[in-house]
C-alpha cells in the first residue's frame, strides 16, 4: 500500500495577514485543498495539525488545534497536533502518511497556519523586533538564549563551523544562493520577496552575525497550507494523477552541544534523507530526481544541504552553485519555488506549503516556476530546531 | 476588508519565573564562586560540562569535577553590535562554542576580545561578572591578548 497526495491548498506568503486570524487562514487553505481534490469535508477521516510549538508565543495558545478543528469544519474527526519547530510541516505529512499506512484512516487532511506578526514591541513601535524575540524560544532558554542575542546566530554557527572545517563556502558563493532564490521567487505568485538582486546587493547588505548578512537570511512570514492525503485505493478513486509519497525519513540529533564530532555538518539531514532515499530506492539523487526543495534557513545552510542530500561531498556545495548546477535551469534545480529566502517561511505550515509546491511541479502545474519533469521524482527536505538539530525528508513521485 | 475596518487591541502577557535548575544547580552555584563545574561519569569516564548527575551516554552516576576554566574555541561567530551587558569591558563580542580542557563536551558562551583574528583553536579562559544569574554572565577572553585578559 502507498499514500497519495490528491489535494493542495496554498495561499500567498505575506509579511502579515492583518485581515485574517490564523483560524481563517486555516479555513481558506482547507477549503482550497478540498476543492482541488474535489471531495468534501465528510470524506476526511483524520486531521493532522502542523502547528509550530512557537504558536504558544505567537498566538497565545498552547492547544490551537482544538479551536481550529471546529473552525475548519472538522469537529468530531480524529486528529493529532504535530510540532517540531521549522520541521513541523514535513513531520506532519510524515505523520499523515503513517496514519494512512496503519490502516486507521483512508483520507487525512494535513493542515497548518502560522501568524507571528500580531506580536508587538511598544518600545520600538515595531512588530518585527517582538517576533524575532519570540522565535528565540525555539532555542534552549537555559543553555542557549542567554548567550545568543540573535535568532539567526544559531544557524550561523552551523555555517561558520562548516567554513572552519572545509574552508568553504565563500561569502560570494553564499550570495549566489540569495540571488538565485530571490530570482526564482520572481516567477512565483505565492512568493513574498521576489527580487532581482545582484551579488553586490547581497554582499553589501547589513551584516547580521559572522559571515551572515541580511539577504543571506530566510524571510519571516504569515501563511497557511493544506494537503489531502489518501490511501492508494482512495487516491485512485479521487483523481487520475495522485502524487505518491515514496519515502519519508526523520532525525533529531544535535550536531554540536554536547557532542561536537559532527560540528560543521547537518547530521540530522544526512540521516533523514538517507532514510527517505532507502525507502524510495534512491541511491543516486543526481540521476534519479528532477529537482529539490530544501530549507534554506540561510544561504550557507542550503549549500551545506547539497552534500547532506547526496549531491556532492561535504564542503563542495559552493562549487555546485558556481557551476550553475542548482539554478532553475541547471542539472539539479534547488528551490525553484524561491525557497524560504525568496518565497516565505513560518515555522509550522511552511513545510506543508513547500510539499504542495513539489506536488504542483510534479503535476506540471507550477506555472512560471515549472522545471522539466523527466524522472518524475523530487524531494522536500526540512531542517530546523536549535542548532539545526531536526530534519524530515519526503520523497514524492508520479508513479 | 480595509485596514480601517480591522479591530486591533494591545494585550500584555507577562510571565515571571523562579526557575529551578534542578540537578544541574551545582553548575550555577559554581559560577557564583567563579568555577566551572562538570561531572565525570563513574561508568564510561566521560566528562560533561555543564555537569549532568547521570551520564546520558551510559546512564551511570557521575561525580562533580571542577575544570580549569581554560580551553579552546571550536567555532565562533562575531557579533557586529557588542553585547549590552558586556559593553563596559571594551572590545568586540562573539558567541563561541568552547571546549574546556578535560571536558568531553562543549559549551556555548560569549567571548570578549580585542584581536580581530578570533578563530577556531584560539585559546581562551573564563572570566566572571560580579553577579551571576545565567550563563550569559560569564565569558571567555583569549589567553594571549583580549579585553581583561
Amino acid at each position: 500500500m502507498k499514500v497519495g497526495i490528491v489535494g493542495v491548498g496554498l495561499i500567498p506568503w505575506r509579511v502579515r495577514y492583518s485581515e485574517k486570524t490564523y483560524y481563517e487562514l486555516a479555513l481558506d487553505v482547507t477549503k482550497s485543498a478540498l476543492e482541488d481534490a474535489r471531495i468534501s469535508a465528510d470524506d476526511v477521516d483524520h486531521v493532522v495539525w502542523g502547528l509550530s510549538d512557537l504558536m504558544v508565543a505567537w498566538v497565545r495558545q498552547c492547544c490551537p488545534s482544538t479551536t481550529l478543528q471546529d473552525y475548519i469544519g472538522m469537529a468530531g474527526k480524529s486528529s493529532v497536533h504535530v510540532t517540531a519547530g521549522a520541521v513541523t510541516g514535513a513531520t506532519a505529512v510524515r505523520q499523515g502518511m503513517i496514519e494512512i499506512l496503519s490502516g486507521m484512516s483512508d483520507v487525512a487532511l494535513v493542515v497548518g497556519s502560522g501568524k507571528g506578526m500580531d506580536l508587538w514591541d511598544p518600545v520600538l513601535n515595531k512588530r518585527s523586533s517582538a517576533f524575532l524575540k519570540a522565535i528565540m524560544l525555539d532555542l534552549d532558554t537555559n543553555w542557549e538564549v542567554p548567550v545568543e542575542p540573535l535568532a539567526a546566530a544559531n544557524f550561523a554557527f552551523a555555517v561558520q563551523a562548516h567554513i572552519d572545517r572545509y574552508g568553504a563556502p565563500t561569502e560570494t558563493q553564499m550570495a549566489k544562493v540569495s540571488v538565485k532564490n530571490h530570482g526564482n521567487a520572481l516567477a512565483n505568485p505565492l512568493a513574498q520577496s521576489g527580487l532581482a538582486l545582484t551579488i553586490d546587493d547581497v554582499m553589501n547588505s547589513r551584516r547580521i552575525a559572522g559571515p551572515i548578512k541580511m539577504f543571506d537570511c530566510c524571510l519571516y512570514s504569515e501563511g497557511a497550507a493544506a494537503l489531502i492525503l489518501a490511501s492508494e485505493d482512495r487516491a485512485r478513486e479521487i483523481c487520475d494523477n495522485p502524487i505518491w509519497i515514496e519515502g519519508a525519513g526523520s532525525s533529531n540529533v544535535r550536531s554540536y552541544m554536547p557532542d561536537f564530532e559532527h560540528l560543521g555538518r547537518l547530521l540530522c539531514q544526512q540521516q533523514s534523507s538517507q532514510r527517505a532515499y532507502k525507502m524510495a530506492g534512491i541511491n543516486n539523487p543526481l540521476e534519479q530526481l528532477d529537482f529539490i526543495e530544501t530549507h534554506d534557513l540561510l544561504t550557507g545552510v542550503e549549500l551545506m544541504s547539497y552534500a547532506e542530500l547526496g549531491l556532492c561531498e561535504p564542503g563542495q556545495g559552493g562549487r555546485l552553485i558556481d557551476e550553475g548546477v542548482t539554478e532553475r535551469t541547471g542539472r539539479m534545480p534547488v528551490n525553484p519555488s524561491g525557497g524560504m529566502i525568496g518565497c516565505g517561511h513560518v515555522a509550522g505550515c511552511s513545510g506543508i506549503s513547500r510539499i504542495g509546491e513539489v506536488v504542483q511541479q510534479l503535476r506540471g502545474r507550477a506555472g512560471g516556476t515549472q522545471v522539466p519533469i523527466n524522472k518524475g521524482r523530487a524531494i522536500f527536505s526540512a531542517v530546523g530546531g536549535p542548532g539545526i538539530s531536526q530534519s524530515c525528508t519526503i520523497v514524492l513521485g508520479k508513479s | 476588508m480595509s485596514m480601517s475596518e480591522i479591530f486591533e487591541a494591545e494585550i500584555e502577557d507577562v510571565y515571571r519565573y523562579r526557575l529551578s535548575y534542578g540537578g544541574q544547580s551545582p553548575y550555577f552555584r559554581g559560577l557564583q564562586e567563579k568555577q566551572l563545574v562538570g561531572s565525570r561519569c563513574n561508568g564510561c569516564g566521560r566528562v560533561w560540562l555543564p555537569l549532568r548527575p547521570i551520564c546520558s551516554k551510559c546512564y551511570a552516576d557521575a561525580q562533580q569535577v571542577v575544570l580549569s576554566g581554560k580551553g579552546e574555541i571550536l567555532t565562533a561567530i562575531t557579533l557586529p553590535d557588542s553585547v549590552q551587558h558586556l559593553k563596559h569591558l571594551g572590545g568586540n563580542a562573539a558567541t563561541a562554542l568552547v571546549r574546556l580542557d578535560g571536558a568531553d563536551t562543549c559549551i556555548k558562551a560569549f567571548v570578549v576580545y580585542l584581536s580581530p583574528d578570533l578563530k577556531k583553536g584560539t585559546r581562551v579562559e573564563a572570566r566572571f561578572l560580579p553577579e551571576i544569574k545565567n550563563i550569559g554572565d560569564f565569558y571567555f577572553v583569549p589567553v594571549d591578548g583580549g579585553a581583561n585578559s
